[in-house]
């Protein structure tokens, strides 16, 4: 990969874009793996592979902070609020790819509000503006 | 129009999902679900005794409301109007634009962890990264760095709390054209675990904070003390450094300028002491991770000699944010001498147990209680240990007090590194420092005396009043090696070894007295001083606690007082959690 210089950092996040039309974003510290993540990951990933689903980004995350409710994820689907669902195990992980990501449906249970979601975008505001 | 979600979030102790049922009635019977929806939440962000409720994508939370109250505020919420069941939550940082005004976190550190994918720079340059680097290195002046770093208050947040800006100015100041800089990931306090989530969901924040760091002194190399016992974090700081040093973002001439900054990593094997500055240098040279006495300090003689910058994960991560608003922003945060935000690992006897960052200033009761929950169980709230085996305990009556460093210091804790643990009416206060001591005790580098030998000496006789030997004058025999310590010790490690002694000696020595004195133990924690009993008027022999036994040392008859065997009981307390009839003593 080319070596950035002075100015290449704005002409990037202009030009970047993200493929596919949603994405699904697991915690996966040390604290989410040992909750068990890493499953939850692997039935996500058979199950949309599975459905045929490939606009959905499936990503690892770092520790959210939400310790009691580990293992949680967001699920961000194109014309709908992004979700976070926390506690989810293998039959949780397969029903929000066949609900929420598939039916649009949001699962009536375990969802947790993450309420300074933006915050850390806000504090880059001058740079996300662009 | 938009759809409107409700979020209904309803206390355990409430009827199950009245809310939640009233929401979804309301939206059937009016036919709204093409333009409402209600979510059942497992959590807000903020905890309350009522129900709460909040309308995205407004944000609108309320609370105290009925639940004939529900079809007013779904339709208000469709009309664009707003209720009157507003919840006020108090954050004390509305003036910072930033700050989301119904939640008393603020995320400055923690801005990206659990957002981006760790292992993706691409990720982190989309959410502002690098821009502060960018920044500095060209139209900032290594003077005017550091003087934006002092103008935000920033205090490192190791624990001791030493103004940032000051040691970057000091080492700045030192001749020698090479200089050292130093992340110290070498946390090791039980129950903290703040720098590893900001290592494994942040690795760039860090990296981005040390090449500012290393702009500003004059120096190209940085390193990160890091324990092998995070693997993950380690894992993921080697492919951050290495897609960094590929996009020229670190090494040779960075972003095409004439700043040239590189990072490695240092393994530490796990040794507590490794933590303090003066060892973590020696262990970083190779050598034995022995403390030597200071002056002279890091910042005039550090690594192989050479002045050398050390701060702690939190303080580097809070530098990009800093460089990029300015110092001027950062000071409106928190409280007059403590600037800025601080991350809490919340752990214990607490409902929501769960990494945090709020604004210094925060009381312990709006992160205890507001924030996570409060405490398990309902039961009652004894004490939060911040600083861990360095640290001290804040009894109820401090409850409300801001937390910031000359507070927590003033009432015989310390900030600490964040961990915060806390305990309920179940746990014994003797028992609590037993555990410290001995983690303190099997942490001593053994260099210097007061630490070798005052450590062992205390936990010696903690353990002779768990074993209901104590005398009156042990307490006196705690204070006097203690204050040895304190002085005498070569390192931090040994100097507040004493402290989580002293400091529940201060506010419980009723506790220790009823050990010592009254040979009991209230909490059963220890095993020494307590018996279980059976009250023969209140059993009414229904077996239950036979069957629990695990060394089935209580019989007896169908419908008639059992009995406990007193010689093979194991006092784990079983029989009295199960008993249904309080026909269990203990004491």
């Amino acid at each position: 990969m080319a070596k950035m210089a002075k100015g290449d950092l704005e002409k990037f996040r202009k030009n970047y874009k993200k493929s596919g039309n949603g994405e699904i974003m697991i915690s996966m510290g040390t604290c989410g793996i040992a909750a068990g993540a890493l499953d939850v990951y692997k039935e996500m990933e058979e199950t949309l592979k599975a459905n045929g689903i490939n606009n959905i980004t499936l990503g690892k995350t770092g520790c959210l902070g939400m310790c009691f409710c580990e293992p949680n994820l967001s699920v961000k689907v194109e014309g709908m609020p992004e979700i976070f669902y926390g506690n989810v195990d293998k039959t949780m992980a397969h029903s929000i790819i066949t609900e929420h990501v598939m039916k649009k449906h949001i699962l009536k249970s375990n969802v947790i509000f993450m309420p300074s979601k933006d915050t850390g975008r806000n504090i880059f505001k001058a740079a996300e503006a662009k | 129009m938009d759809k409107k979600y409700f979020f209904v979030w309803e206390p355990e102790k409430l009827k199950q999902n009245q809310m939640y049922n009233a929401f979804s009635k309301v939206i059937n019977e009016k036919n709204l679900q093409e333009k409402a929806e209600v979510i059942k939440s497992l959590f807000l962000g903020l905890t309350a005794d009522t129900p709460v409720v909040k309308i995205m994508p407004e944000g609108n939370i309320y609370k105290g409301f009925a639940e004939s109250d529900v079809e007013t505020i779904i339709d208000n919420a469709l009309n664009g109007k707003t209720s009157k069941f507003t919840c006020e939550c108090g954050n004390k940082n509305s003036k910072v634009p930033e700050a989301d005004p119904q939640s008393k976190q603020f995320k400055i550190v923690l801005r990206n962890a659990g957002y981006i994918n760790p292992e993706s720079i691409e990720d982190y340059i989309m959410r502002g990264g690098y821009s502060a680097v960018e920044k500095a290195v060209f139209s900032m002046t290594p003077d005017s760095l550091i003087a934006e770093v002092k103008a935000s208050g920033l205090r490192g947040r190791g624990g001791a709390g030493f103004p940032t800006g000051l040691k970057w100015e000091l080492t700045r100041r030192e001749k020698d054209p090479v200089k050292y800089v130093i992340c110290n990931a070498d946390e090791g306090d039980p129950g903290a675990y703040m720098d590893r989530s900001i290592m494994e969901g942040d690795p760039h924040n860090l990296i981005e904070g040390m090449i500012l760091g290393g702009y500003a002194i004059g120096s190209s190399q940085g390193f990160i003390y890091i324990r092998a016992e995070y693997p993950l974090a380690i894992e993921r700081l080697e492919k951050a450094l290495t897609a960094a040093r590929e996009k020229g973002l670190l090494g040779k001439n960075i972003l095409g300028s004439d700043f040239s900054f590189d990072i490695e990593l240092r393994w530490g094997a796990g040794a507590f002491v490794c933590g303090e500055e003066t060892a973590l240098i020696a262990s970083v040279e190779g050598k034995r991770g022995n403390p030597r006495p200071r002056p002279p300090f890091p910042s005039v003689s550090g690594l192989w000699n050479k002045p050398t910058f050390i701060n702690n994960v939190e303080t580097w991560a809070n530098i990009p944010v800093i460089v990029e608003k300015g110092g001027a922003w950062f000071a409106t945060i928190g409280t007059e001498k403590s600037k800025g935000t601080k991350v809490f690992a919340v752990t214990g006897k607490v409902k929501n147990p769960g990494l945090v960052e709020v604004p210094m200033g925060t009381t312990i009761r709006e992160i205890v209680f507001d924030i996570c929950g409060g405490i398990n169980n309902g039961k009652k709230y004894k004490a939060v240990q911040t600083g861990g085996p360095s640290g001290g305990v804040i009894p109820e009556k401090f409850l409300d007090m801001q937390v910031d460093y000359e507070t927590l210091q003033s009432i015989g804790s310390i900030m600490g590194s964040g961990g915060l643990i806390v305990m309920d009416e179940d746990d014994c206060m003797v028992d609590v420092n037993k555990f410290y001591l001995q983690f303190s005790v099997d942490e001593s580098c053994g260099k210097c005396a007061p630490c070798r030998i005052g450590g062992k000496q205390i936990l010696e006789i903690l353990e002779k009043i768990t074993k209901g030997n104590g005398e009156e004058k042990d307490v006196e025999k705690i204070k006097s090696i203690a204050m040895a310590m304190q002085k005498a010790s070569l390192c931090a490690l040994g100097q507040t070894t004493p402290n989580p002694v002293m400091s529940s000696l201060m506010y419980f020595e009723d506790e220790y007295m009823q050990h010592i004195k009254g040979k009991k133990c209230s909490t059963g924690k220890c095993k020494d001083l307590v018996s279980y009993t059976i009250i023969s008027d209140k059993c009414i022999g229904c077996g239950l606690c036979a069957q629990r036994c695990p060394v089935t040392c209580i019989s007896g008859e169908k419908r008639k007082p059992y009995l406990i065997d007193q010689s093979k009981c194991i006092k784990c307390g079983e029989c009295y959690a199960v008993c249904k009839f309080n026909a269990v003593s203990r004491g």
